[in-house]
């Protein structure tokens, strides 16, 4: 049986002839097909203008093998949440360089894919944890961006703050 | 530069909340743009803690969790560790000046770190401090906190109600379950200075003796409208019927068929039949079947709660007649019948709410049976039952 498909257009003008199904994952998407009816037109064109073709690729691929999962649930906004729950699929799939990585974020933002952003924020939080301010600069090339005064204040209540 | 901050504060705000409270806050100490996401999302992600949160964190993080964050958090609950107790008592009553619940246990709350960590929580509505090692003393720390509605000081067992007549006058709940070192003669003192106290919780204190009836002879208390004991057959607590107030009344009694003091029963009829509300006497056998006739005529009553009995006959449970009565609870009563429940649903025409569990000569068919009477009623209700 031939699943109805749409077609989705990456900021760099490539056509991805995509399963109505997988698509919908995308909340975005979903709203624009039923806001705009699109849903019949079998040659709608959606237009994707904040995603390249290598991300929405990579997204695709990734809704693709999680068609089936249910919906995430909304949880307790206050609460930490998991990142030891990483399946070796989606492990797999987010051995990226930390650029890729970030525009899957932004992407899966963009595209409000709930189980997506999980995931990658997830992946970012783990590369976080553990680690000194210094070290977390190094891994992600943050510049420190505070003054001298702003620095020696910290230095010397930190000093205070430990004697105690 | 970094590819990191490249990111909308959206997505910051959603890697951090993945964070453990230590990494969230040298995440936000790498840069001004991070520091600026955590600054901004830290109302809604920090206003519920645990002081678990806080274990193993040092002291240097927590400092600066407390001045990002302090003023953000509104509940805080949990065991506080005994190795940051100290610091976190500090941290906490100098920045948690918007607090309104703090629920917590701890090895140990000295005077000092009493003193300390309520220095600036002038907003605390809801305090709980379970078995925290409490001294007389350290009360006077919670004396500046106009706004405390519910104190629960359970498991202090070093109180003896000294100091209690410090306490916030806006107090209306307070509970001193399993505080046994409490001494009775404090009680008139306590009431007087809680001019506001309508629930009063002193569950399993075991040296009540004469305190409700120094508490009515001094006429004070006037405005407790709840009292939760554990019953001691030589205490002689049937004054609590002469509380002008009292509308609920919840008994525990330890030892087994040791009913209710005969006075308690008598007096609640002759003072209170118009007044309570709730009666809850909780303990094998605790309530013969004359005290059951005398409860028949407490006519206020919504609830009744008198689980676990085998002594009170059919003929006994036959006169009760509750006319407001919406929740009836005899769990546990291994000789009810089918034919006394269906009685009482017609005796108790408001009856809304019944618990049966563990009646175990109840059957099926009296689901049906009452289903059948409520439909020839007409009448709503709603019947909870498991066996």
């Amino acid at each position: 049986i031939n699943m109805p498909t749409i077609k989705l257009q990456s900021s760099d003008e490539e056509i991805f002839d995509t399963d109505i199904q997988i698509a919908k994952c995308s909340g975005t998407i979903r709203t624009m097909l039923e806001d705009c009816g699109m849903e019949e037109d079998e040659n709608a064109i959606v237009p994707l203008p904040n995603v390249n073709s290598t991300i929405l690729r990579k997204v695709l691929t990734w809704a693709n093998y999680h068609k089936d999962d249910p919906q995430p649930t909304e949880d307790d906004e206050s609460k930490e949440k998991r990142t030891d729950d990483i399946t070796s699929w989606d492990a797999d799939f987010l051995k990226v360089d930390q650029g890729t990585l970030f525009e899957l974020i932004l992407a899966a933002n963009y595209l409000d894919i709930k189980g997506l952003l999980e995931l990658t924020c997830k992946t970012v939080a783990n590369m976080i944890k553990g680690k000194t301010p210094e070290d977390i600069r190094k891994t992600f090339n943050i510049k420190k961006d505070f003054t001298p005064a702003e620095e020696e204040q910290v230095r010397k209540e930190n000093e205070w703050c430990e004697e105690k | 530069s970094a590819v990191i901050v490249s990111l909308n504060d959206h997505c910051l705000e959603h890697i951090m909340r993945h964070l453990r409270l230590p990494d969230r806050i040298r995440f936000a100490r790498t840069c001004n743009r991070i520091r600026g996401v955590y600054v901004q999302a830290s109302p809604a992600m920090h206003r519920s803690m645990s002081f678990d949160a806080f274990d193993g964190m040092t002291i240097w993080d927590m400092r600066d969790f407390f001045l990002l964050s302090g003023s953000h958090v509104l509940h805080i609950e949990g065991n506080v560790p005994p190795g940051r107790c100290q610091r976190l008592c500090e941290y906490l009553g100098q920045y948690c000046v918007n607090l309104r619940s703090m629920r917590a246990t701890a090895s140990k709350l000295t005077i000092r770190n009493m003193h300390k960590m309520f220095a600036r929580t002038h907003e605390l509505e809801e305090l709980q401090l379970r078995a925290c090692a409490l001294y007389n003393d350290g009360l006077l720390a919670l004396k500046h906190l106009k706004l405390l509605k519910r104190l629960d000081l359970s498991d202090n067992r070093q109180l003896t109600g000294l100091n209690m007549n410090y306490l916030p006058a806006s107090i209306e709940s307070l509970t001193l379950a399993n505080c046994n070192g409490f001494l009775s003669k404090y009680m008139p003192k306590i009431c007087r200075a809680l001019p506001k106290l309508r629930v009063l919780n002193m569950k399993a204190v075991y040296t009540i003796t004469t305190g409700f009836q120094q508490l009515v002879s001094s006429r004070c208390g006037n405005s407790i409208e709840e009292v939760t004991i554990s019953s001691n057959p030589v205490h002689e607590y049937e004054h609590i019927a002469k509380l002008p107030s009292i509308k609920k009344l919840v008994l525990y009694s330890v030892e087994q068929g040791v009913t209710l003091r005969p006075k308690l029963l008598a007096w609640l009829v002759q003072h209170k039949a118009q007044q309570l509300q709730h009666f809850e006497a909780r303990g094998q056998n605790c309530i013969s079947g004359e005290q059951l006739v005398e409860i028949g005529k407490l006519a206020a009553l919504h609830t009744l709660v008198l689980p676990h009995n085998n002594v009170i006959e059919e003929r006994e449970l036959e006169i009760l007649k509750l006319p407001l009565l919406e929740e009836l609870n005899l769990k546990y009563w291994p000789n009810l019948t089918n034919a006394a429940v269906l009685r009482l649903i017609v005796a108790c025409p408001k009856l809304q709410m019944l618990h049966l569990e563990e009646c175990t000569r109840l059957t099926d068919k009296l689901l049906h049976d009452i289903i059948f009477k409520l439909r020839l009623q007409v009448r709503a209700k709603e019947v909870q039952r498991q066996l």
